[in-house]
């Protein structure tokens, strides 16, 4: 990738602010790389989308530091006002102008000089998001996955360094929003600008994102590619927002959490009460690998997967687990439980 | 503080500037309203102040109340009638309901004195029919009275009770009244258990716009012999020569407003303006046929009869006699002219100045700048026509003495009046009286654009002026048509003011029928009332349009901070 060297594309430093004394940031420091898509993760709330103002310059920040490429934007008296920050931004709701075409959409960020240089670039844009025979469609007149293309367009042509997107999958539906995953990352990386995208939905974030950056509260939980945050939670609010996880209560004594489904290690964690967290797709219904008994109490075909309700031996509540749809299980049947320690956490309660 | 100074001057723009200009010329009448009644004093004063003032505010007060009383209950009946009942001509009444607005209050007073004068059409008629032969013999009673004048004014003034509740039980009963009639309510005490506390706000609104513009007037309350405050002021002034004394009695007006709106906020109760909008069903109203139908529809008709259709007939008729009598009277002709320049005059810099205030307050949201600026720049609405004028002739004749002075150092020859009685004198005093009208329109027409696409137009290298150019203006063309349609017929209608600030000779229709109705010479004002009249129908007629639903291509959705 890029030498550590060069400087980030965007860049937060100990970023705070507020709304009305109600803390929103709370010392953010992050910095993006040329090329690289980051992900602002978190539940609505989280500050993800005032930061993501604040490095569009849309919010002023109480304190801390904001620098683009390598010039301070916000800091102290510094404040750089949107227009001059060559930042793009795509909107939630994509604010389409209504009363231009998709061309003069596309068009509006270069500025009042439409050469036929400007032209080219519109053209180019518009056939590269698939809109070619609609650019002279009114917003109105497009549809909703339309609609975001050419939001997307509008705000690359200017060519940004740094291009910020707010829940850009948001407004489409499951099936158009798979699609468009893949697209704009691809699209993304053809640009190199580097990308901030704001969203609510873990698999947004490891579809399109190089990095993930996990919020709560107005503070970063932890930063990471989405493999590493994925494999390695480092607190329970992070290991909870990727998956459901099933949390057995459990006592650590020295280094080892001791539950029902058996004994896990617990590094890191000091002796004393604890959740012994395991993803419900860790599960394996084998009766000869078994670690322990169980019975299935329900089970419900999901499609590519079956969820199984099993009341396990000695465990006084009964847990779920996923497994594969073509698997047959039926209410009542005795299965043998095996679990993959990769998916399972052990955190201080 | 540093940076609360700072911050200041960092949004500080043309923007603010235009604000902070606009605002100065609508708070210079009020202070100098002020300043000149501080110059009064002695004999005179306390002539005023002992028996002048407490006869007309407690004439004032009365009137107020009575025609508060008529408008809350005509208003909120006839919005109910309309809404909740279904009946043959329900569709017709719903428009006809809101045709008074077009009758100016002291155009509906002229024509009703003509209509009931003594050998007037109407008890000429009467007395036939009862076979009395002498006006002498049998006699109405006088309407130049205050019962007859609380009549006349809540005739013309309860459309603005009626607009606004009849916008309540169309927007926001629907589920409220199915939901009631599950629990058990029947009609009346749907009525007065869930419509009347849920349109409490729109009538206390309403009703404080009807009382406002009955301080405000100056023609009726003369023709009807009502010495109210406004009359006082005007006469003080015009008979008198009086300034200062006007301007003390203008100030004891403005506190009356005031006391007014405090009430008007104690009566919405702790909630604000109704919402305007429309459910997505219609309040299902109750069918009622056969003559219990016709009683409700002839109900319902009588307050339109009386307040827009008889007046109305009646003046086609007298104006119809006049024109077959004497044909086209040269001096209307000029008088449509100075009316019409002197109304597009002050609604062009008006919806001007409105789109420059309001987009620049939206353009830096969180500036006290610019959001205090449109605040005081909006004040002119609650200041009564002859209360803004007496101040503005202060205002303009410090102003043309400070000139004459300035001139004759300069070792020039004294200069005449030049803001004082002028065309621009009367511009202004139409803008600062009727940009609140223009302000809130244009608020409105912007807050159904996202902030979405301003911030997006930011993003994309426009400065602030940039998207006030090429993203609200355009959008905006619907709204600033309708803003200038009202500010137009509104400057047109224009009595006291226009009265009081008009150039020397400068005539305008409502100048016109004024003075006719004051020589009590009714018939030559005839043609004069129906141009007001047909003028005032032209918004009705967009109001009616704007309740039906349009296809819109403006972005709705809101682009809100997380």
């Amino acid at each position: 990738m890029t030498p550590p060297l060069a400087p980030p594309a965007l860049a937060f430093a100990d970023v705070r602010h507020d709304y009305r004394g109600k803390t929103a940031l709370d010392g953010i420091s992050l910095a993006v790389r040329p090329g690289e898509i980051v992900a602002l993760l978190g539940p609505s709330g989280c500050g993800k989308t005032t930061l993501l103002r604040i490095a569009a310059g849309l919010e002023r920040p109480r304190a801390g530091r904001v620098s683009v490429a390598d010039r301070v934007v916000a800091e102290g008296d510094v404040f750089v006002p949107p227009e001059k920050r060559g930042v793009g931004l795509m909107f939630q709701d994509y604010a389409l102008f209504p009363h231009l075409d998709v061309a003069a959409n596309v068009a509006f960020g270069l500025g009042r000089r439409p050469g036929p240089l400007a032209g080219a670039i519109v053209a180019d844009l518009i056939g590269r998001v698939g809109l070619a025979d609609r650019a002279r469609a009114y917003p109105h007149m497009l549809s909703g996955g339309e609609q975001q293309r050419v939001a997307l367009a509008r705000a690359m042509a200017p060519r940004p360094s740094v291009l910020l997107m707010d829940e850009p999958f948001s407004n489409l539906d499951q099936r158009l929003r798979r699609g468009m995953r893949a697209e704009l990352a691809a699209l993304l990386k053809l640009t190199g600008a580097a990308a901030v995208l704001v969203t609510h939905d873990p698999d947004d974030a490891m579809a399109v994102a190089d990095r993930i950056a996990l919020m709560r509260t107005g503070r970063l939980v932890q930063v990471g590619t989405p493999e590493e945050i994925f494999r390695a939670p480092v607190d329970l609010f992070a290991a909870r927002f990727f998956t459901d996880l099933e949390e057995i209560p459990a006592t650590v004594t020295a280094g080892r959490a001791e539950t029902p489904l058996g004994a896990f290690a617990a590094r890191g964690v000091r002796d004393g009460p604890a959740l012994v967290c395991i993803r419900r797709d860790a599960f394996d219904l084998d009766p000869d690998v078994a670690e322990c008994a169980a019975r299935v109490v329900a089970t419900r075909f999901l499609g590519e997967h079956r969820s199984v309700r099993l009341a396990v031996d000695g465990l006084d509540r009964s847990i779920e687990a996923i497994v594969d749809a073509r698997r047959e299980i039926a209410t009542g049947d005795r299965v043998g439980l095996s679990l993959d320690r990769s998916e399972v956490f052990v955190f201080p309660a | 503080m540093r940076r609360l100074l700072g911050s200041a001057i960092a949004a500080f723009d043309g923007f603010a500037l235009a604000g902070l200009a606009v605002a100065a010329v609508a708070l210079a009448p009020i202070v100098a309203l002020a300043l000149i009644a501080a110059h009064g004093g002695g004999e005179v004063w306390r002539h005023l102040f002992t028996s002048v003032v407490p006869a007309a505010t407690l004439e004032t007060g009365l009137l107020a109340l009575g025609v508060g009383g008529f408008v809350v209950a005509v208003g909120t009946a006839s919005a109910w009638l309309v809404a909740a009942h279904d009946f043959p001509g329900r569709r017709l009444l719903e428009v006809a309901l809101l045709l008074p607005l077009a009758f100016p209050v002291y155009v509906l007073a002229y024509s009703w004195l003509d209509l009931l004068h003594p050998i007037g059409p109407l008890q000429t008629a009467l007395r036939s029919l009862l076979g009395y032969a002498r006006p002498a013999d049998f006699r109405l009673p006088d309407p130049r009275s205050l019962p007859g004048a609380v009549l006349i004014f809540g005739l013309a003034l309860y459309p603005y009770v009626y607009v606004a509740v009849r916008t309540v039980f169309l927007a926001q009963m629907t589920t409220l009244t199915e939901a009631a009639r599950m629990l058990g309510a029947n009609g009346a005490s749907v009525f007065f258990r869930v419509a009347l506390p849920l349109a409490r706000p729109a009538i206390a609104a309403g009703a404080a716009l009807a009382i406002m513009e009955t301080l405000n007037d100056v023609g009726a309350a003369e023709f009807l012999s009502i010495n109210t405050l406004t009359a006082a002021v005007y006469s003080t002034w015009v008979n008198r020569g009086d300034l200062p004394g006007a301007a003390q009695i203008a100030l004891a007006m403005l506190a009356f407003v005031l006391s007014l709106l405090v009430v008007e906020k104690w009566a919405r109760g702790d909630r604000s303006y109704a919402v305007i909008g429309r459910a997505s069903r219609p309040l299902a109203p109750r069918r009622i046929d056969g003559l219990a139908g016709l009683g409700l529809f002839a109900l319902g008709a009588l307050p339109a009869l009386l307040g827009f259709v008889v007046p109305a007939a009646h003046l086609v008729r007298q104006a119809s006699t006049r024109l077959a009598f004497a044909g086209m009277p040269q001096e209307i002709l000029v008088e449509i002219g100075n009316t019409l320049v002197a109304a597009a005059l002050a609604t062009v810099v008006a919806v001007g100045l409105g789109l420059v205030l309001v987009g620049g307050r939206r353009l830096h949201p969180g500036s006290r700048l610019h959001r205090g600026a449109l605040r005081v720049a909006t004040l002119g609405y609650a200041v009564p026509g002859t209360v803004l004028a007496i101040g503005l002739l202060v205002v303009f004749g410090g102003l043309d003495g400070v000139i004459r002075e300035a001139v004759v150092a300069l070792g020039g020859r004294p200069t005449g009046l030049l803001f004082s009685a002028s065309l621009t004198a009367l511009v202004v005093a139409y803008v600062v009286r009727f940009f609140r009208l223009s302000a809130s329109k244009i608020e409105t027409g912007l807050e159904r654009l996202s902030p979405s696409l301003d911030q997006s137009a930011r993003t994309l290298g426009r400065t602030p002026f940039g998207v006030l150019r090429e993203i609200h203006l355009p959008l905006l063309r619907p709204a600033l048509a309708g803003a200038a349609l009202l500010l137009f017929v509104d400057c047109m209608k224009e009595l006291p003011a226009t009265l009081l600030l008009r150039p020397l000779g400068f005539e305008t229709l409502a100048t016109h029928l004024y003075g006719e109705a004051a020589r009590g010479t009714y018939e030559n004002g005839a043609l004069a009332a129906l141009l007001i009249v047909a003028f005032g129908l032209l918004p009705i007629v967009v109001l009616t349009r704007l309740g039906r639903p349009a296809p819109s291509r403006e972005a709705t959705a809101e682009g809100a901070p997380a």
